[in-house]
């Protein structure tokens, strides 16, 4: 209902910023090009914004992105850069924290083009509006539904609700759940896990099952109980919109209880170091992830292993895992809707915008599923999501399985 | 039957663990009139160091050293911030606590990373059956050794000096130290008994049926804020009455949450302890057990 | 010659780098010797202790001149712990027990320095020995002990260490006769077994009768000293502090017309069958009497008889088990606490409540919420009606001030003040609302002889020119002796006793439950 309203009057700001930029142009263009520029645009460079957490609690994740996006740039600036510009590459620490995220954008926005990540569900949510209102590009927010109301954000690949049905599909068609049977949805408060839920119960419906939702916190690390509620329930899988170490917990529990079910986590629910727990067994036995970036071990997709091969060399001894296919892709898609917007002449925040929803083909060389498709604000850019299982063979210990686009993410429609 | 026996039996379980850290802050709060929101710190510290030693000195001794350094942690911090307040101001010092626990979280998150760290545990992902009821062998430890724990608190302070000597300088430090004792001492052993409190259960939080050890266990510290508070801010008995009772809460509500949810919505879990926090102190404004001038301060 | 035990020389005394609390006071006491500090409120008595046991740290007060040399050597540099380890104890001012440890724990606490375990079980049973109400109740919470039993814990609590020097800070505060003349006995008998004492008493004839020697202190300094007899003899110290030449007079009840009338005139207060129990324990069982309008009616009796527990149900905190008591027409306890005050019913406290960072006009003006008719909201907003009703707010407290004799001091904040002005301002607080019954929970607990009897005028010039009724609670016999003139006396929650103040001085039973041996030879004489 929000989302619908929400969209409505984004596409008319959307054409009203449109018509803005084109009738009247922000800056002079310089140099022998004929390209217009705005904001942190230059005669020879290109300036990018990224926002993250190298304080925080996900300061870890974030510094392997930051590695990875800094020596992504590198390469592109070597290879001639964008639009005969360096890109140059402008990381500030929000530490998690709101309202620190917002006093950087705002210091930062005159100076950017475009930011290419705003880590974190509640600094993003403080940053989008604004951002929307200035018509500045905003990259990886995270993966809710709520986050694709927004013009100028470009999500990396299917939502957490799409991710979700998919995963239910997945559970009936491939993991022998029986029509008629319960599931669990174990899902974090908040845009991310109530975004997941929503996918969760619209596909349980469509193929008939039960859903025995259990909400739960960051700070629940013990789900006995919840598993327990599980288990009394005779669920047949389980979804996981949480974090690694929910995903842990829940998968030992159930196991320790006999409950020999699948669980299937969201994009961020596994981590490699997770394989040295308790639980490792009981995940090696049980765990999936359902994800809208490939995992770091895919040796047929040419992006991944570019990715990976940016990253061996930055940082040889740095952590592996999602995070680097996933840094490595935010870049590639801002690369693109700069290039477009360098093509149209209008290396401007709204023309990188209007870049990206263009609705021309983006390719990720297989980092992202293929198809992917921007034009349409509110929905997600692609219904396809990547099944891996948890594995010690896989490097980072997620196995690719397969790439899916079950009935009910097909048929999932935000608004709807 | 044997489900509800389980969920009680996880609530009571995971109560005690609370009751651990909810004790803890009591005590530093009797020892020194410190509300220590800096607690949640030293619990993950605690854990912290021994997932990080276990491999090479082996559990048990990890098991030492990281209850003996989050004592340690504990004593400095009294005696290099709370000792040189100018102002005695409880207000004050509850602030200062929260920076040193920005301090401390900053500097844990960044060693942990996004990792999960394991404890080593000797007791691994086993698990103990009572006849239908399956109980993680964690759990049923960490209810002996918090029983264990509570009795060795009650032996110190009813039958040694040194707690007899802590509770009269609670009651009253310029009179205790008209007897002799040190109030630097006894809060120093207050600061000290609340870290290795608070290692134990930093041990409990992070061992199956949790995974490891990861920043988040900090916040779960925060768990133990509304069992300290009904409890009364001053008393130990009543830390452990209110960490069983949300213990117990937070398990039943969770484990009928899909019976409760029609009447009180989804993720009530979550918010249970406050109010079983809030009912209790309009019932009984000082806490359970806590004494009224304790609330006053 | 050995050196003295305790030798105080020319020692000063601040508080807060400004304050000067003690100036050039130097002070003997001999091993064996019981020597006495006499002085007012105010002083410098309870600094001269805590200078000696080094702890006027934690109220901010430190030692700028002079020494402090115990057994010949300088205690500068030394902490509390140390002293109390070299055998010097302080009881504190307010007996200040633990009161929810138990005796036994109490006791333990008080022997904390004492390791060896045999040394410490002789202590105990020298404890016991002297104080055998201590051992039988040696299991139970301290705060649930009498007030002259908590003293006796108190003390027994320092004997713990075994001292060479025991210091008292106001053993006999706020004790019945009968009782400060044990804790004198008590004190005495600790000397005996080769303690020796300085004692800090208000109650001077207690403190000459006990000590060898004695010192007077006023503001700060040693005005007098001499052996005890010397001093009972001085016509200064008779005057000030034994209250000899004062002789005790029964008022008249006074029938003039009052200066400022009371808002309304005063009601006879009828008790009648009281009885109030908590849980098992019955504070007052069956008490009745009644105070005439215009009286000064007192109520006496040992700690713990119930007095403090009837102010209480007067003043509407409390609820009366079973009987009633009426205010004319009024039943007092079938009301709510808010609305006793209604009726016309102040009352002040045993221990002064004030806000200390606000001035006396400030807490004189809570006195008058009761009667502010207008809301915060025209308060806030200074809107003319409300700056009307302040002005006459202020005009009344003024009045009341002056009355009192401290209007000099409404601008005062009251943590300057001494103490009696402090008990004046809280007397002032309750005659703010204009009572037509006032209660007056011991008026002159912790004033010498001479306070005293200013706080009797006081008093009784309050009576005449408000024109009210007073209920006295008070330990003190030759002040309520002295301006009482009915009196109801307590014991064990009954009343043993009524009368003019000439009667119950002579009744028996008065003199074996409260007044004790002395009094009766003083009666007799």
């Amino acid at each position: 209902m929000k989302h619908r309203v929400r969209a409505a009057t984004l596409a008319a700001a959307a054409l009203a910023l449109a018509a803005c930029s084109t009738t009247a142009p922000t800056a002079s263009g310089g140099g022998g090009d004929d390209v217009t520029t705005g904001n942190g645009v230059t005669d020879s460079g290109i300036t990018i914004g990224m926002i993250t957490d190298l304080s925080g609690p996900f300061a870890a994740g974030a510094a392997v992105q930051v590695t990875e996006t800094q020596a992504y740039w590198d390469q592109v600036n070597a290879d001639g850069g964008i639009c005969d510009r360096d890109v140059t590459v402008d990381v500030q620490d929000h530490g998690y924290d709101p309202q620190r995220a917002v006093t950087l954008y705002r210091s930062m926005a005159p100076d950017v083009v475009a930011l290419q990540q705003v880590l974190g569900g509640p600094t993003s949510a403080a940053v989008l509006p604004l951002a929307e209102q200035d018509g500045v590009y905003v990259g990886g927010v995270g993966w809710a539904g709520s986050a694709l109301a927004y013009e100028n954000n470009q999500l990396p690949g299917a939502s957490n609700a799409i991710q979700a049905a998919n995963a239910v599909d997945y559970m009936v068609d491939e993991l022998d759940v029986p029509e008629g049977s319960s599931i669990g949805v174990v899902y974090f408060t908040g845009d991310y896990g109530g975004d997941a839920l929503a996918g969760a119960e619209h596909a349980a419906e469509e193929r008939g099952l039960e859903v025995v939702a259990q909400e739960i916190t960051s700070q629940t690390t013990d789900l006995s109980a919840q598993a327990s509620a599980l288990a009394q329930a005779d669920v047949a899988g389980v979804v996981l919109a949480a974090a690694p170490t929910q995903l842990a917990s829940l998968a030992g529990v159930l196991s320790a209880q006999g409950a020999d079910v699948p669980i299937i986590g969201m994009n961020p629910t596994f981590n490699p170091s997770l394989l040295t727990t308790p639980a490792a067994d009981a995940l090696l036995a049980n765990a999936y992830s359902m994800t809208s970036v490939s995992p770091y071990d895919n040796a047929d997709s040419a992006g991944v292993q570019a990715a990976n091969e940016l990253y061996a060399s930055a940082a040889p001894d740095g952590a592996v895992g999602w995070e680097v296919p996933l840094a490595y892709v935010q870049a590639e898609l801002l690369k693109q809707a700069l290039e477009g917007a360098c093509e149209s002449g209008d290396l401007t925040p709204e023309g990188v915008v209007a870049a990206f929803r263009d609705g021309g083909e983006v390719d990720t060389e297989g980092v992202l599923p293929d198809g992917l498709d921007y034009s349409e604000v509110g929905q997600s850019p692609t219904t396809t999501v990547f099944v891996s299982k948890v594995s010690r063979d896989a490097e980072a210990g997620l196995e690719l399985l397969d790439q899916v686009s079950g009935p009910s993410a097909e048929s999932f429609s935000y608004g709807g | 039957m044997s489900y509800f026996l389980e969920q009680v039996l996880n609530g009571l379980s995971y109560g005690l663990v609370l009751s651990l850290i909810a004790a803890g802050f009591a005590i530093v709060f009797t020892s020194t009139g410190v509300l220590n929101f800096a607690h949640g710190s030293i619990v993950l510290l605690g854990a912290y160091l021994v997932a990080v030693l276990h491999d090479t000195i082996g559990f048990w001794p990890a098991v030492l050293v990281g209850l003996l350094g989050a004592a340690v942690v504990g004593v400095l911090i009294n005696m290099l911030l709370v000792r040189h307040l100018a102002d005695p101001n409880p207000g004050t010092a509850a602030i200062l606590m929260l920076g040193v626990d920005i301090v401390l979280l900053t500097e844990l998150t960044r060693r942990i990373g996004n990792q999960v760290l394991t404890l080593g545990a000797p007791w691994g992902a086993s698990v103990v059956r009572l006849g239908d009821v399956t109980l993680p062998t964690g759990r049923v430890l960490a209810a002996g050794v918090t029983v264990v724990a509570f009795a060795g608190l009650w032996y110190l302070f009813s039958r040694t000096d040194l707690g007899v000597g802590m509770r009269a300088a609670a009651a009253d430090g310029p009179t205790a130290s008209l007897m002799g004792i040190r109030l630097s001492r006894t809060a120093a052993t207050g600061w000290a008994l609340a870290g290795i409190l608070a290692a134990v259960a930093g041990i409990f939080l992070t061992s199956f049926p949790a995974p490891g050890v990861a920043p988040t266990v900090a916040l779960s510290a925060f768990a133990a804020i509304p069992a300290w508070v009904l409890g009364g801010f001053d008393s130990v008995p009543g830390a452990v009455v209110g960490g069983l009772l949300i213990g117990l809460t937070s398990a039943l509500v969770t484990g009928y949450e899909a019976e409760l949810e029609p009447f009180l919505g989804a993720g009530f879990g979550e918010v249970a302890p406050y109010v079983v926090m809030i009912v209790v102190l309009l019932v009984r404004p000082s806490g359970l057990m806590g004494s009224k001038e304790a609330v006053r301060v | 010659m050995s050196p003295p035990l305790l030798s105080v020389e020319h020692l000063d005394v601040v508080y807060d780098g400004t304050i000067t609390a003690l100036s050039d006071v130097s002070l003997t006491v001999e091993p064996g010797q019981v020597v006495a500090v006499l002085g007012s409120n105010g002083a410098g008595k309870t600094s001269l202790l805590r200078a000696v046991s080094r702890s006027l740290q934690p109220y901010g007060g430190t030692v700028t001149g002079g020494t402090v040399r115990f057994a010949g050597e300088d205690l500068a540099g030394t902490d509390a712990a140390a002293v109390v380890r070299r055998g010097l104890v302080q009881v504190p001012e307010g007996r200040r027990i633990f009161r929810d440890l138990t005796v036994a724990e109490n006791l333990r606490a008080g022997g904390y320095t004492v390791k060896d375990a045999k040394a410490r079980a002789e202590a105990r049973d020298r404890v016991f020995d002297l104080f055998p109400i201590l051992a039988e109740r040696r299991d139970q919470p301290g705060g649930l002990l009498s007030g002259g039993q908590q003293q006796m814990l108190a003390m027994g609590r320092a004997l713990m260490v075994s001292p060479q020097l025991l210091l008292l800070d106001e053993p006999s505060l706020g004790l019945a006769p009968l009782l400060v003349d044990q804790i004198g006995e008590i004190v005495t008998a600790i000397n005996q077994q080769g303690t020796a004492v300085l004692l800090i008493e208000q109650n001077a004839v207690m403190g000459l009768r006990v000590a060898d020697a004695a010192y007077v202190l006023e503001t700060g300094r040693v005005t007098a000293s001499g052996t005890a007899a010397e001093l009972s003899a001085s016509d200064e110290v008779q005057e000030r502090y034994l209250g000899v030449a004062v002789p005790v007079v029964a008022t008249e009840v006074v029938e003039a017309e009052p200066a400022v009338p009371t808002a309304e005139p005063p009601k006879t207060l009828r008790v009648e069958g009281l009885t109030v129990r908590f849980g098992g324990i019955t504070a007052l069982s069956e008490v009745s009497f009644a105070v005439e309008p215009g009286t000064v009616h007192a109520l006496i009796g040992p700690n713990g008889a119930g007095k403090s527990t009837l102010v209480n149900v007067l003043g509407g905190a409390y609820r009366a088990t079973e009987g009633a008591v009426h205010y004319g027409d009024a039943e007092l306890t079938a009301l709510r606490s808010d609305k006793v005050a209604g009726l016309g019913v102040a009352r002040t406290f045993q221990n002064i409540s004030l806000a200390l960072e606000d001035t006396v006009e400030d807490n004189l003006l809570v006195g008058r919420h009761r009667l502010m008719r207008r809301g915060l909201v025209p308060g806030a907003l200074r809107l003319p009606g409300a700056r009307r009703e302040e002005r006459e707010h202020r005009e009344t407290v003024a009045g009341i001030a002056e009355l009192l004799g401290i209007a000099h001091l409404l601008r005062t904040p009251v943590h300057t003040l001494a103490y009696g002005d402090r008990k004046r301002v809280e007397m002032g607080r309750a005659l703010a609302a204009r009572p037509s019954l006032l209660l007056l929970d011991e008026p002159v607990a912790g004033m010498t002889h001479g306070e005293s009897q200013d706080m009797a005028e006081t008093i009784r010039q309050v009576r005449r020119d408000l024109g009210l009724s007073i209920v006295l609670v008070e330990h003190d016999m030759p002040f309520v002796m002295g301006l009482a003139e009915q009196v109801t006396v307590l014991d064990f929650g009954k009343k043993i006793a009524e009368g003019t103040p000439a009667q119950v001085q002579r009744d028996p039973e008065v003199l074996r439950a409260y007044l004790g041996a002395s009094a009766a030879g003083d009666a007799a004489a």
